[in-house]
């Protein structure tokens, strides 16, 4: 038969109940054991069960961490984000982190938004009330219009182990990328940046702040909208600026123009007068008949009396005519005035669309709260727990020869 | 453990003399048969049989019966004297095999045996021991792996590599 097969389990268990055996005095050793067993047996020790004081230290640690590390995590989750800049929109892009919001950016939004109850009679001006430097929004812009001009407002929340230093590289980065400062708090507990990008390195500026805290540290929030109906909101101002302003020049030249008729035709009036009383005159000056003399007189006074009727309407003519011009030229340079707001409202939405303001708020964290992080709130007692069970149960298991 | 194993041992506990003798009859023939497979000198091996029961009768009252079975914990000290004993300073006793093989009526056992005792040399310590345990001992893979602290899945798996292995052993060395 091939010795292979015959390596089976059948065959070792043979060969095992064949190496049993009782040596060969083992009567003698067996009543020799007996007779040292009543001394050895009594003389020997009560057993003792230790205390497992690693099992208790970790169910503690894991009761600890229960009522420590779950309403704290909960807590994290209702947090907050730095308050975004003024006038932060309802619209939000996009938004990174553990963290959710309970609160969301206020729709106030701009200052710009309410009704400035000051200048009812819009009529009367070429820009509406503004604040913040941008008009109202309109209501309605009409879809062929596919411009953007997107303000972007972004806000982020990290947490770190050293606050002051991440403020420094914050500072550093916003310079990196040729943005400004505005603001910049900072202490052992917490700090802030408050800043401006230019939109173009927005990105990658974004990205390197994410890089410096981990994924879990970091939460931000970015906000974008499009400022076209404020856009065209400044250019109908603008153009109705420009066409009030064209009209008022127009008046301005119109009434220029009828002054000078007016004027031209009084003092031509005048100066017939003068002329016919000159010959008036020189006629009494040679005429001795009484009658006609009479007569002459008469017409002097009559020609008199025209001509100074005629020189109270001149008179009257150029100060009404000083009169309109004045309130003219009043109305050009108010109208002057609204077209240069209006530029220059243009070019601070140009300006702010070119740009990215934002605030990073830091805060310091702690080791626990780090490491909560990683483990989900209830996964670190359930560890703990667990490691609990495991080491008390090692510990019944233990080395079978301790004590011996 | 077994009932009338477990028992046992409390009566041992509780100092019964017949209860002892009753568990060196049980155990005996296991625990020597393991000792003379295991360090191959009969001599050495009744010394050994003795200091072992010798260190479990003092160490009884200490023992927890519902921790560890009682055939584990007994073997685990047996181990511990060859341990003890292959530290200090000593002739090397040359390998017999024929000293751990009992003649039998039966020839084909006696084969067997020698072959199964053939193969077993060939194999590393770790996988005698097993074997040892397992089939001189008859002890389960659970108290083997008390014994080895171990865990038993290990165990069942080593002593089914150890037998693969002897089976190849034996294939090579067409013994």
């Amino acid at each position: 038969m091939n010795k292979l097969s015959l390596f089976t389990e059948g065959i070792l268990t043979e060969w095992g109940t064949s190496c049993r055996r009782l040596p060969e005095n083992a009567g003698a050793m067996r009543a020799e054991l007996l007779a040292k067993l009543p001394a050895a047996v009594q003389g020997a020790e009560a057993p003792t069960r230790p205390v497992p004081w690693f099992s208790l230290a970790l169910a503690g640690m894991a009761m600890v961490s229960l009522l420590l590390v779950v309403p704290r995590q909960r807590g994290q989750n209702l947090q907050t984000l730095a308050p975004a800049p003024a006038g932060m929109p309802t619209e939000s892009i996009e938004q990174k982190g553990a963290a959710t919001l309970s609160e969301q950016p206020g729709a106030a939004g701009y200052g710009g938004f309410a009704e400035d109850e000051s200048y009812p009679d819009k009529s009367r001006r070429a820009v509406p009330p503004v604040a913040d430097g941008l008009p109202m929004r309109e209501a309605d812009v009409p879809a062929s219009d596919s411009r953007q001009f997107l303000k972007t407002d972004y806000s982020a929340s990290a947490e770190t182990r050293n606050v002051v230093r991440l403020v420094g590289r914050l500072q550093a980065l916003v310079k990196g990328y040729d943005g400004r400062v505005d603001g910049l708090r900072s202490s052992k507990e917490s700090g802030s940046v408050e800043f401006v990008v230019p939109a173009s390195r927005f990105e990658s500026f974004r990205a390197e702040v994410a890089s410096l805290v981990g994924e879990r540290f970091f939460t931000e929030f970015v906000s974008t909208q499009n400022l076209l109906p404020e856009k065209r909101t400044i250019e109908d101002q603008e153009r109705q600026a420009q066409s009030a302003l064209t009209q008022l020049k127009t008046e301005r030249e119109k009434l220029g123009v009828a002054h000078k008729q007016t004027v031209a035709n009084l003092q031509s009036q005048i100066g017939g007068i003068n002329r016919e009383l000159k010959e008036v005159e020189a006629q009494l000056q040679v005429t001795l008949n009484q009658d006609m003399r009479s007569i002459l007189e008469a017409r002097k006074q009559e020609l008199l009396k025209s001509r100074g009727t005629l020189q109270a309407r001149l008179n009257e003519e150029n100060w009404r005519y000083q009169s309109d011009l004045a309130g003219l030229d009043a109305q050009i340079k108010v109208t002057e005035g609204d077209i240069d707001a209006t530029k220059k409202q243009d070019a601070e939405l140009l300006d702010t669309v070119a740009t990215v303001r934002g605030t990073i708020s830091v805060s310091w964290i702690g080791l626990w709260e780090a490491a909560t992080r990683y483990v989900p709130a209830y996964w670190l007692p359930i560890t703990l727990f667990a490691a609990a069970l495991y080491a008390y149960w090692r510990n019944r298991r233990r080395d079978l020869l301790a004590g011996i | 453990m077994q009932q009338d194993e477990r028992a046992l041992v409390l009566k041992a506990k509780g100092g019964d003399r017949e209860a002892f003798g009753s568990l060196w009859d049980a155990f005996t023939p296991k625990l020597f048969g393991y000792l003379v497979n295991q360090v191959r000198d009969k001599q050495l091996a009744e010394d050994l049989l003795q200091s072992t029961w010798l260190k479990a009768a003092q160490a009884l009252p200490r023992f927890e019966v519902g921790r560890a079975p009682f055939g584990a914990w007994l073997f685990a000290i047996a181990r511990n004297e060859c341990r003890q004993h292959w530290r200090k300073p000593h002739e090397t006793v040359p390998l017999d095999t024929e000293r751990g093989v009992e003649p039998s009526s039966d020839g084909n056992s006696t084969d067997n045996a020698i072959l199964v005792e053939q193969v077993l040399s060939l194999l590393p310590e770790e996988d005698r021991e097993l074997l040892r345990l397992r089939y001189i001992a008859d002890l389960p893979a659970g108290d083997i792996a008390r014994v080895l602290n171990i865990n038993a899945v290990a165990v069942r798996v080593r002593i089914h590599r150890a037998v693969a292995r002897a089976r190849a052993l034996l294939a090579a060395t067409n013994v």
